[in-house]
């Protein structure tokens, strides 16, 4: 009986020991991984701030007049594509 | 050799420890007392295994519930540790999720100049790599010999350089820095945020903000863009000393636009000056002149006065007050109809109207509207109303738009309801909180025969530079003159166009107004709504109307 006691106990004891290493691991895991996707989310919305920069209206507006020249569509031109 | 019953026990040895047991005593020769003691001390031995048995059970789940409870104790939400990791100031973006401010990472250069290896060469690699800061500034660093600070966000140019210096002295700490992606283009509708500064929406929002929340506005970069750059050229063209503009959906609120120049890059706080820092729409008051009058037609058409039936004489102008005489001399008919009050802008013919109905009727018609009022929009500052303290003495003033200083956000609202079937509307800057309340004033058919009204006046009236091809436009000009030093100002003007398309079912609005206008279209003497205001709006809503309207506006 004692022997089946201590037995007993040191495998609740290990059980309770492996459960708790493995949670603790997959909760490090758990951290790392959303401290990529966070660092992955920075470098989006880095990403996302230069795209801002880079395609605001002025500069768009150079582009074309550098580049393409294109004209704004106006409501008259709606009104031709209509009758056409 | 020991025999009992017949049993030969001699190869049977005693377990020892009963025979060194010091309890054991052998009395009787069939040991009888001894089994019984023995069996006593068995079943004892057994019980007591039992509790011992069942108290180390319990005592391994106390451990092992204690072990589990430290482990779960702490509820893994994985986006409680993200947001711990990244809880990052919300971003402010437009209606189509354009970014207008965000925050990003940056480095802030501090220097310990203990650890230097070489002080004199570090102070030299500085001064070359900051070139905007004085040398005297590096000189007071290095004698202080202290862990100094020397910029804060600094450049990716920068902290490429100074990754080259390669000295240990150099420290750089990770910091966050607001950016404006758009630059002027929404300035004086977000503010800024620096860590000394906070303004407009980033202060009015900042609790929403600092929990990571993003905003999103009802306003549109493209429509904004826009807006932005037709009324700054205007201004410029007309050497005015201030110019706003605002875009807005009369039947649900929302802004799609709000302009207002000269603005600043929030980028750069320390280039903002005094006069670019308001945002004139909501912070500013004027006295609107004729885009009032247009008042006096509704309140017309909602009693069914007789009045809208009668001539107006103006050939002899009007005696107001003792001291006040007006004329209409811009109109060359003398007698005028109901229509040509509105459409030729006479104010006599907007005091006799006002005349049949008397101040009070009046007063009560600007609370119906809501001009009286103080008008709440989240994440604005909006100025009241400066309404005068006797309205009996002024009523006639203000019937051709003098006597009462509106914010141009609160004309826009008011007028909104004369168009929009009746509704009274509260205008909306933040998306997803309009407030859809629908609060009937006017009855349609005023709010019919208004935009019958102010189309009328762009098609044959003062607002004529107001047309747009292709577009029904409906609308109402303004000019007032200035208080300057207690008297009204010949030379400096309010000049306005407030006006709605399509006009046959309005369901935008825009309102262009201009301070202090020198020049016009039309190179004429009088500078007015009409040549000022009028021609701007046309030049706006024939660029944002092929975005704006409903069939094209697919992004919304």
């Amino acid at each position: 009986m004692k022997f089946l006691s201590f037995f007993l106990i040191t495998f609740f004891i290990i059980i309770n020991i492996s459960i708790k290493l493995l949670v603790v691991d997959q909760e490090a895991e758990m951290k790392n991984i959303s401290k990529e996707i966070s660092e992955i989310n920075l470098k989006i919305e880095k990403k996302l701030t230069d795209i801002s920069y880079s395609t605001r209206p002025q500069i768009l507006e150079q582009i074309n007049e550098e580049n393409f020249k294109f004209v704004p569509i106006l409501q008259s031109d709606i009104i031709k594509l209509k009758e056409n | 050799m020991f025999k009992s019953d017949g049993i030969n026990y001699d190869n049977v040895k005693p377990k020892s420890n009963l025979l060194s047991s010091k309890k054991i005593n052998f009395h009787d020769k069939k040991d009888l007392i001894k089994n019984v003691k023995r069996e006593k001390s068995i079943r004892f031995s057994k019980k007591s295994n039992l509790i011992f048995f069942l108290l180390c059970i319990s005592f391994s789940l106390f451990i092992s519930f204690n072990i589990l409870k430290v482990t779960y104790k702490k509820e893994i939400n994985p986006s409680a540790v993200h947001a711990k990791i990244t809880i990052n100031r919300g971003k402010i973006l437009d209606r189509n999720n354009e970014i207008i401010a965000t925050s990003i990472d940056t480095n802030d250069l501090y220097v310990d100049i203990k650890k230097s290896l070489d002080k004199e060469k570090l102070k030299n690699f500085l001064s070359e790599i900051f070139e905007d800061k004085e040398s005297a500034f590096f000189e007071r660093i290095f004698n202080k010999e202290q862990y100094s600070l020397v910029k804060k966000d600094i450049s990716p140019t920068e902290l490429n350089k100074l990754k080259s210096v390669g000295d240990p002295a150099i420290k750089l700490h990770e910091s966050k820095k607001r950016v404006y992606p758009q630059h002027n283009i929404f300035s004086n509708l977000i503010g800024l945020k620096t860590n000394e500064l906070m303004s407009k929406i980033e202060k009015n929002m900042n609790k929403e903000l600092v929990e990571g929340k993003n905003l999103k506005l009802t306003v549109d970069l493209r429509i904004q863009n826009i807006v932005r750059e037709e009324l700054y050229k205007s201004l410029i063209e007309y050497r005015a000393k201030a110019a706003l503009a605002v875009v807005m959906n009369v039947k649900s609120g929302e802004i799609f636009s709000m302009v207002s120049l000269p603005d600043f890059n929030p980028n750069y706080p320390k280039s903002i000056l005094p006069k670019t820092e308001n945002n004139l729409n909501t912070e500013a008051r004027y006295e609107m002149g004729s885009t009032l009058k247009i008042f006096n037609a509704a309140m017309v058409y909602e009693s069914e006065s007789e009045i809208q039936f009668n001539e107006f004489d103006i050939s002899d102008g009007y005696q107001i007050t003792n001291e006040k005489h007006i004329l209409d001399d811009h109109i060359d008919k003398k007698i005028l109809n109901f229509d040509d009050v509105f459409v030729k802008s006479s104010n006599i013919g907007s005091v006799k109207i006002l005349e049949s109905f008397g101040p009070n009727k009046q007063k009560l018609f600007f609370k119906k509207v809501g001009l009286t009022e103080n008008l709440n929009i989240t994440g604005l500052k909006v100025v009241s109303n400066k309404l005068p303290i006797n309205w009996e003495s002024h009523s006639k003033f203000i019937s051709y738009g003098y006597g009462l200083s509106l914010s141009p956000i609160s004309l826009i609202t008011a007028f909104s309801s004369l168009v929009n079937g009746g509704f009274k509307i509260q205008p909306s800057l933040i998306k997803n909180r309009i407030n859809k309340k629908e609060v009937k004033v006017f009855s349609s058919k005023t709010s019919k025969r208004i935009n019958e009204l102010i189309h009328k006046i762009v098609m044959d009236g003062t607002g004529k530079k107001a047309q747009v091809k292709g577009l029904l436009i409906g609308g109402k000009t303004g000019t007032s003159k200035k208080v300057e030093k207690g008297n009204y100002s010949e030379e400096k003007k309010i000049t306005s166009f407030i006006g709605v398309f399509p006009a046959n079912s309005p369901e935008f609005l825009t309102f262009v107004l201009f301070d202090e206008p020198q020049k016009n279209v039309a190179n004429s003497k009088e500078t007015t709504g009409g040549n000022t205001a009028a021609p701007t709006f046309s030049k706006i809503v024939k660029k944002i109307s092929p975005i704006i309207t409903k069939d094209n506006y697919s992004r919304n």
